[in-house]
């Protein structure tokens, strides 16, 4: 299957841009995120914001994307670590089940790598 | 020295230091302004008339010894644009000259006599009246650098282009910033209008030799300032090389669109194909391939976020700055424009005719709807800068706005509220903003909402981001603490920090308390910023504004709005809980 991968900021550079990257990439049938990483090369430290088909898949310091499958056809936007997306900005839009999750547990308002929510 | 209020009366020509009212005496940038104006100025009054006045104020810790990024400016006013109450902010450098003169509000009222255009110079020996024949119909760039070779000591230049000479509702008002560019703007609701009104082009504010700011507690803002200055420096978004230093404000533009919140051809899409091609990554890159410019660029002195950025041409001239998100957005994305140099050449339009560039490109946008050109014509678009310059018919409604071109040429699809255009965050994705945008007295406003810290918003264990339970509430805390932080003179940027940094939080409040020597904690951050928000919500009903004038616009109740194809379906009376307090409390 083929899916279309951009990549911003600081990883951009894995598939060739300086700041922002697009490409298609052959992946396996519902592979999943990981294996994508993993193929292009990317930790999953050195990420922040995750979208799957404009859905809100990943936060900085969360990493909760790994285990999402991806479909022939499906959009994946990287963004590297450093960026921001304030909460106000933010509120309302579209996000994955399991940053739902995730965000119940560690407090939505959060802006930096760091949970302000112990 | 105790702070003074300085009115400038433009029927006499005259000027006075006045002491300042007990009723003010707390109050410094936007809960100043709209203080001066809600006590002086008839709501009802016409904005273009006698009645109406321009307050202008720092904050409570500008022109204080190196407070962080402290350098913002308030500008007050009853707005042509929407009929309410004003209060529009720009960085540069007036903020602190201002203060460092010991002037805690600048009230500009009244209407030459004999119809001419005056330069008001303010120093420490006072303030001058000069005529400022020789500078109508001049643009921005040419009053800066003129005001810099007449006057000494570098000093700020605040003044209206020829759009707010013509009074029209999407004049803007330009500060420059420390390498004299007149990029800074006080630019949303026509205050620039207000200002030309007034029979003045420019104010000249020199603070050589002023008496600076009084601190009432040293110790105690140099405790302050400390605690800022290590969140603003550790914080991932806010420190060196981080995604605002880096990327400026444009860091939003590929995640907005990501997420498919990005308004697109006049609020018809969420994502726009070339989104990437007008981002802040490609300001960047611009930068490093050209050689020119520079990202990590300071408004004003003492910032230590640095977002802005002077973006050069192909043959490394500068063409403008700064290039920011949202100016991206209305004359790129909305426009379906993907040319980076030209959404720079129309920003440096903008900056020089003294426009608004979000509510300058939402025009463009109504007016390619409405075939007047078609979306994407870049060299079209940047032509009717040419029109709007000359004063031509077609120009003098494209600077009236988006509400009225959208009259003039038959528009449904009116992304406005209370008159003024929205901001680049799609509301029928993004819903959360939505709630701002319809009540906030500003009109759609995305700067009326910012996130706070939710241990002082006590909102931290109740938030569902899912859910619209508890959205108005949270909606008003961001309100009421971006008053507050709007009163400080602090760049709105500080949030992030302040946010996730407990000890930021502090800092900010102890050196407002240093400065003002008032019993200011964390705690009252959101029941001042109420105060403001109560006195700017009655003024607004006094000038006849009701619930009903808090409301998205008809199209986004049945028009979805792709990717997500969703339309705005929250129910009124839940958005009118936002300001339900203001008469029980």
């Amino acid at each position: 299957m083929l899916v279309d991968v951009a990549i911003y900021g600081k990883l951009a550079h894995l598939l060739g841009g300086k700041f922002v990257a697009t490409q298609e990439i052959s992946l396996p049938d519902n592979a999943k995120v990981k294996e994508l990483y993993s193929l292009i090369g990317i930790y999953p430290e050195e990420t922040s914001y995750v979208f799957i088909n404009a859905v809100l898949s990943d936060m900085p310091g969360l990493h909760v994307v790994l285990e999402d499958e991806l479909h022939d056809g499906d959009h994946i936007g990287i963004f590297s670590v450093g960026y921001m997306w304030p909460y106000q900005y933010r509120e309302g839009a579209a996000i994955s089940r399991r940053v739902q999750t995730a965000l119940a547990e560690r407090g939505a308002l959060q802006h930096s790598t760091k949970p302000i929510i112990p | 020295m105790a702070r003074k209020i300085l009115r400038i009366n433009m029927t006499d020509l005259k000027a006075t230091y006045e002491d300042i009212p007990q009723k003010w005496a707390k109050w410094a940038g936007r809960g100043l302004t709209s203080s001066i104006i809600a006590d002086e100025v008839d709501p009802l009054c016409h904005p273009l008339g006698p009645n109406n006045k321009l307050a202008i104020a720092p904050g409570w810790v500008s022109g204080t010894p190196a407070a962080p990024s402290s350098g913002r400016t308030s500008f007050g006013g009853k707005s042509p644009l929407t009929g309410g109450i004003k209060e529009a902010n720009s960085g540069g450098i007036s903020s602190q000259k201002i203060a460092k003169l010991g002037i805690a509000a600048i009230i500009l009222e009244g209407q030459p006599k004999d119809g001419k255009w005056y330069s008001i110079v303010v120093n420490k020996n006072g303030v001058t009246f000069e005529d400022a024949s020789d500078l109508a119909g001049k643009g921005m760039v040419e009053v800066a650098d003129r005001m810099w070779q007449r006057y000494p000591h570098k000093p700020a230049v605040i003044g209206i282009g020829p759009v707010g000479e013509r009074k029209l509702s999407n004049a803007g008002i330009s500060v420059n910033d420390p390498e004299n560019h007149p990029g800074r703007y006080a630019g949303r609701g026509g205050l620039g209008a207000v200002m030309g009104a007034r029979g003045v082009k420019t104010i000249v504010v020199d603070d050589e030799g002023g008496p600076g700011v009084d601190i009432a507690d040293e110790p105690l803002f140099k405790q302050g300032r400390q605690k800022l200055t290590k969140a603003i420096q550790a914080h991932d978004l806010t420190k060196k090389n981080g995604g605002l230093n880096s990327y400026g404000t444009n860091v939003l533009m590929n995640i907005i669109n990501e997420a498919g919140g990005l308004p697109t051809r006049n609020f018809s899409s969420g994502q726009f194909e070339g989104a990437a091609k007008i981002s802040g990554e490609m300001i960047a890159e611009m930068v490093d391939k050209r050689k020119a410019g520079m990202t990590g660029h300071g408004c004003h002195p003492g910032c230590i976020i640095k977002c802005s950025n002077v973006y050069p041409g192909p043959d490394g001239n500068i063409i403008t700055s700064p290039l920011e998100y949202e100016t991206a957005m209305s004359l790129g994305s909305n426009c379906g424009i993907d040319d980076l140099d030209f959404v720079a050449k129309m920003t440096q339009r903008c900056n020089d005719l003294g426009l608004d560039t979000i509510e300058a490109g939402n025009t463009i946008a109504i007016a390619m709807e409405a075939g007047l050109l078609p979306f994407g014509d870049k060299e079209g678009a940047l032509a009717l800068f040419d029109d709007i310059a000359k004063g031509t018919p077609l120009g003098r409604i494209l600077g009236q706005g988006v509400a009225a071109t959208a009259s003039a040429f038959g528009v449904y699809r009116v992304p406005v509220v209370k008159g003024q255009s929205m901001p680049a965050y799609e509301p029928r994705v993004i819903k959360g903003i939505g709630f701002t945008y319809a009540t906030t007295t500003m009109g759609a406003d995305h700067t009326s909402g910012y996130t706070i810290a939710p241990e002082i918003a006590g909102v931290g264990g109740k938030v569902d981001p899912m859910t619209a339970e508890g959205k108005a509430e949270l909606s008003l805390t961001f309100q009421a603490a971006t008053a507050f932080i709007d009163s400080t003179g602090y760049c709105l940027f500080i949030a992030f920090p302040i946010l996730d940094i407990a000890e930021g939080w502090a800092g900010m409040a102890e050196t407002v308390a240093g400065v003002m020597g008032l019993n200011v904690t964390g705690a009252d951050v959101v029941p001042l910023g109420k105060e403001i928000l109560k006195v700017e919500r009655l003024f607004n009903e006094r000038a006849g504004f009701t619930k009903e004038d808090d409301r998205l616009p008809e199209f986004m109740l049945h028009e979805p709005v792709p990717p997500h194809n969703t339309v705005w379906d929250v129910p009124n009376e839940v958005v009118d809980r936002v300001y339900a307090w203001v008469h029980e409390e």
